[in-house]
């Protein structure tokens, strides 16, 4: 044992105080198995996350790699301009910008609305079994999902066409044919996959909140609804800000797995996005410079936004995050 | 006091880090071999120019040297008797035969193009190169011919290659192309077995005797074949759900699988591809004139419905699943489809049958599919090897004897006893329950891949045995014990319809604009003929298509290649 440090009383209190003492102090004396604890992820946050930054001067170079760092030509901002100056560029980043903000948007709504719905049932057994149910489909890979939908939506008697003309009197959708449906199938099965997961997050906000308001709240005569609305919800939002804020930093990322196992030439249109479009430039040539600098292009959007978040946030909600 | 100890570690493990990261890109131990060509090494100059580096004598270095090299590990390697990649049967051969000791500075696996990657890796920390090299990665292997590493091989080429060796690699003097430069030949191409990826068409057999239909043989011939195949009911179920043709359109017009390119071809042109031209240029085949009519054909028959609605989402794999689980009743690609996919037919479908057909003739007469390059890479000697001669020593013996399992040499049968073949009462057999411990090919453990491969001899062998003769030696008794009826007869017409290949023609690094504007180019086309073929698109846009890639940028390219093709045809 260590000797006992004389400005740490608390084992020796009777009750627990609520009150924290006054300036939190390093004290690696007490907390080392924590530190401990994280340590391999620093190392590892460190070699994978931080040692690869100096690579990003390749964006700002004609990369060859026999010449290395230091001896390939500077190039200034030409990559990036090449990034601007691509016939489908415009094109390209608006479909990026408009699938993932949908993505976004119902990968909250969704989530939060069925976690709602789910605390309020009232049979344990079921509620369990329809949570873990429904974030089964997370653990599949895109590849195999990929397969499964294109089987699934055909227009030659796939499940979903199958069902649908035989409920309403319409032709076959080509749900992977065409651009607006595209969109929409990436969309929706996206967040059909996702959403259970995001849910967990919910769930465990939910699972926080003070049970003595609820009590509360039944004592001056509120209803289910009423505890809902006054209660739950506002009790779920800051954990909605800091769910939102974060997946604003992936507002480039539209998810190259499962658009780049679902989307073929008809779709390109309404349906490519950076990550399939750098994939295939990079296949063709091997330009590093311009992978680099187009990955660049896209932390450096992402972090604008997540600060302005974090901003927001804190203007607005007068929450910080972190 | 502890919690300084703490961070002088948290200091000392980070800048462990940091320097293993340094050594890393540090080059490895420094090599004592010897100086090149200095004068002690020097022997006797024979026929030829023949001369070596190192003592040597009955086709032996003794004592043995070193030569350096790495090896790319494929899923398809396997070992036996608790050998490695760095010490195995072939090693061991390399070593007693030739004097060579074969030291692998490392290996890495092909999966995930690993090797690539490392390779790459090992360019820009600047390690030592190996004395030989095999690449299979055309761009790779210019980048590293760019990075001068690398010396020129053709004069070695002339002065120490075997007349076997010679011969095999001057079947097609093109896989020479990508490896040049101005001042010569920088990569050894290694050959590779032709017509492997060359498309011929199998059509399902009993469809065509259920119907009383004949193979066809032009396109309007095919065509009625697909019209039956889609209104007659083939398969004889009462339901109309069957189609005439499989494609996988989705990533390619011209995949290896499920292919649409011979419908071009019909036309004269294989599409995404460089082609000759008449007047000996290299032209793009996409905006060829043919182009337009393959298109139009393509779109008359999905809107007939002998194509599925949805071949342009499925890939390869999909589109033959299309056609194992009999509802298409054609489908086009490589002769070695018969086994896999195809051979699931069988099982899925009881008393289906297929055989295979030459790509159908277009309106005057001329057929055309796509080829296969007929080499796999290839390999460069360093600059600094000390014994660059060793390479050739190596790779003439298996040219001279393992190609074509000469007779009365060690490879009769195959490499080597107890591997990949064993003598039972003085009968060589295959069979992996014979040999103990299992078949390995340790031919794979060459450096040139497959050991020596001579293009022509594996299809010629396959063609003399379909025609029904005996074989004549030792590589085509080989080849009878592999290959049942349906191979043979797939080899048959494979064989048979080598006029109409049309190989790939630009096989260099991709051109400065290429890499700026190719992939801009090759969606807009992939994209606008898709929609024409689904009648999205009127089939003029083919000509507004044709303007717009000329002017942007492909005619920059269509430049860049000819200069390319002049410079290395000479």
């Amino acid at each position: 044992m260590k000797k006992k440090d004389p400005q740490q009383p608390a084992d020796q209190l009777p009750v627990r105080t609520p009150v924290r003492p006054a300036k939190p102090k390093w004290n690696l004396q007490r907390n080392w198995p924590l530190h401990l604890l994280v340590f391999p992820a620093f190392v590892l946050v460190l070699i994978f996350q931080y040692a690869p930054l100096p690579g990003l001067i390749m964006a700002f170079q004609e990369f060859k790699p026999w010449l290395g760092y230091f001896d390939s030509p500077f190039i200034g901002l030409e990559q990036f301009r090449k990034i601007i100056e691509i016939p489908q560029a415009r094109q390209v980043i608006w479909n990026t910008f408009l699938i993932s903000s949908f993505k976004i948007v119902f990968q909250l709504l969704v989530p939060f609305v069925f976690a709602l719905l789910l605390n309020e049932v009232r049979i344990m057994v079921f509620k369990r079994f329809v949570q873990s149910f429904v974030y089964l489909p997370h653990f599949l890979s895109w590849v195999i999902l990929g397969g499964i939908l294109i089987d699934m939506l055909s227009t030659d008697g796939g499940l979903i066409n199958q069902v649908l003309t035989s409920l309403l009197p319409i032709e076959p959708i080509f749900f992977l044919g065409d651009g607006d449906w595209f969109r929409f199938t990436v969309i929706v099965s996206d967040v059909w996959k996702d959403f259970g997961f995001s849910t967990i997050v919910f769930l465990a906000a939910l699972a926080g909140i003070d049970p003595s308001l609820y009590e509360a709240s039944l004592i001056d005569g509120a209803n289910r609804f009423k505890q809902a609305l006054y209660i739950t919800i506002p009790g779920m939002i800051p954990i909605t800000i800091v769910v939102g804020t974060l997946s604003l930093g992936n507002i480039l990322n539209a998810g190259f797995d499962q658009i780049f196992n679902l989307y073929n030439p008809l779709v390109y249109q309404k349906g490519d996005i950076i990550d399939t479009y750098v994939y295939r430039i990079g296949l063709l040539s091997g330009d590093y410079s311009f992978g680099t600098a187009v990955g660049m292009f896209k932390s450096i959007i992402s972090f604008v936004l997540i600060v302005a978040a974090y901003r927001m946030a804190y203007k607005f909600a007068n929450y910080r995050i972190f | 006091m502890k919690t300084k100890v703490w961070r002088n570690h948290l200091l000392l493990s980070m800048s462990m880090v940091l320097a293993f990261g340094a050594a890393c890109s540090n080059s490895g131990p420094a090599d004592p071999a010897p100086v090149p060509g200095s004068t002690n090494n020097e022997q006797e100059v024979g026929e030829g120019g023949i001369s070596y580096s190192a003592p040597f004598a009955d086709g032996k270095y003794d004592p043995p040297i070193d030569m350096t090299t790495v090896a790319a590990v494929s899923p398809s390697m396997t070992f036996k008797n608790g050998e490695t990649m760095e010490n195995n049967v072939h090693t061991e051969w390399a070593l007693e035969r030739f004097g060579i000791n074969l030291n692998y500075l490392w290996t890495s696996t092909t999966q995930n193009t690993a090797f690539n990657t490392r390779m790459r890796l090992a360019l820009s920390a600047n390690e030592k190169m190996p004395d030989v090299l095999a690449i299979d990665d055309v761009q790779l292997a210019n980048d590293l011919i760019d990075s001068g590493k690398f010396m020129e091989v053709g004069e070695m080429w002339e002065r120490y290659a075997s007349d076997a060796y010679k011969q095999a690699v001057n079947e097609d003097p093109t896989m020479w192309y990508p490896f040049m430069r101005e001042d010569g030949a920088y990569g050894i191409p290694i050959p590779e077995y032709s017509w492997n990826n060359d498309t011929v068409l199998f059509i399902r057999q009993d469809w065509l005797d259920n119907l009383g239909l004949e193979a066809p043989e032009t396109l309007d011939e095919l065509e009625a074949v697909m019209d039956a195949f889609v209104t007659q009911d083939p398969d004889g179920n009462g339901q109309a759900d069957t189609y005439g043709l499989a494609l996988g359109m989705r990533d390619s017009l011209k995949p290896a699988q499920a292919t649409a390119s011979w419908v071009f071809g019909a036309y004269g042109t294989i599409p995404q591809q460089w082609n000759l031209a008449e007047d000996g240029s290299l032209a793009y085949g996409s905006i060829q004139p043919g182009a337009k009519d393959a298109l139009q054909k393509l779109n008359e028959w999905v809107s007939k419905g002998y194509i599925h609605r949805e071949a342009g989402l499925h890939d390869e794999t999909k589109a033959a699943e299309l056609f194992t689980s009999g509802r298409a009743g054609i489908i086009a690609g490589p002769y070695w489809m018969d086994r896999t996919p195809l051979k699931d037919l069988m099982v899925n479908v009881e008393g289906a049958s297929f055989q295979a057909y030459p790509v159908p003739t277009g309106p005057d007469g001329q057929a055309g599919r796509q080829g296969t390059l007929n080499f796999r890479g290839a390999v460069l000697i360093n600059k600094d090897a000390p014994h660059p001669e060793a390479f050739f020593v190596y790779q003439n013996y298996l040219f001279d004897n393992f190609a074509t399992l000469q007779e009365g040499s060690e490879f009769e049968y195959q490499f080597a006893e107890g591997y990949d073949y064993v003598l039972v009462d003085g009968e060589a057999s295959y069979d992996t329950n014979d040999i103990p411990g299992g078949r390995v090919i340790p031919q794979k453990y060459t450096i040139t891949y497959e050991g020596a491969r001579i293009p022509s001899s594996a299809m010629e062998a396959l063609g003399w045995l379909a025609e029904g003769n005996e074989p004549r030696n030792n590589l085509e008794r080989y080849h009878s014990r592999f290959s049942d009826e349906t191979r043979l007869q797939v080899a048959n017409v494979n064989l048979n319809s080598r006029e109409a290949s049309m190989p790939e023609r630009f096989t260099g690094a991709p051109t400065r604009t290429m890499k700026s504007r190719g992939e801009y180019l090759n969606t807009q086309e992939l994209e606008t003929f898709i929609k024409i073929i689904y009648g999205e698109l009127p089939i003029d846009e083919f000509d507004r298509f044709v303007e717009t890639w000329k002017s942007s940028a492909g005619d920059t390219i269509t430049e860049e290649v000819n200069e390319w093709y002049n410079a290395v045809k000479e």
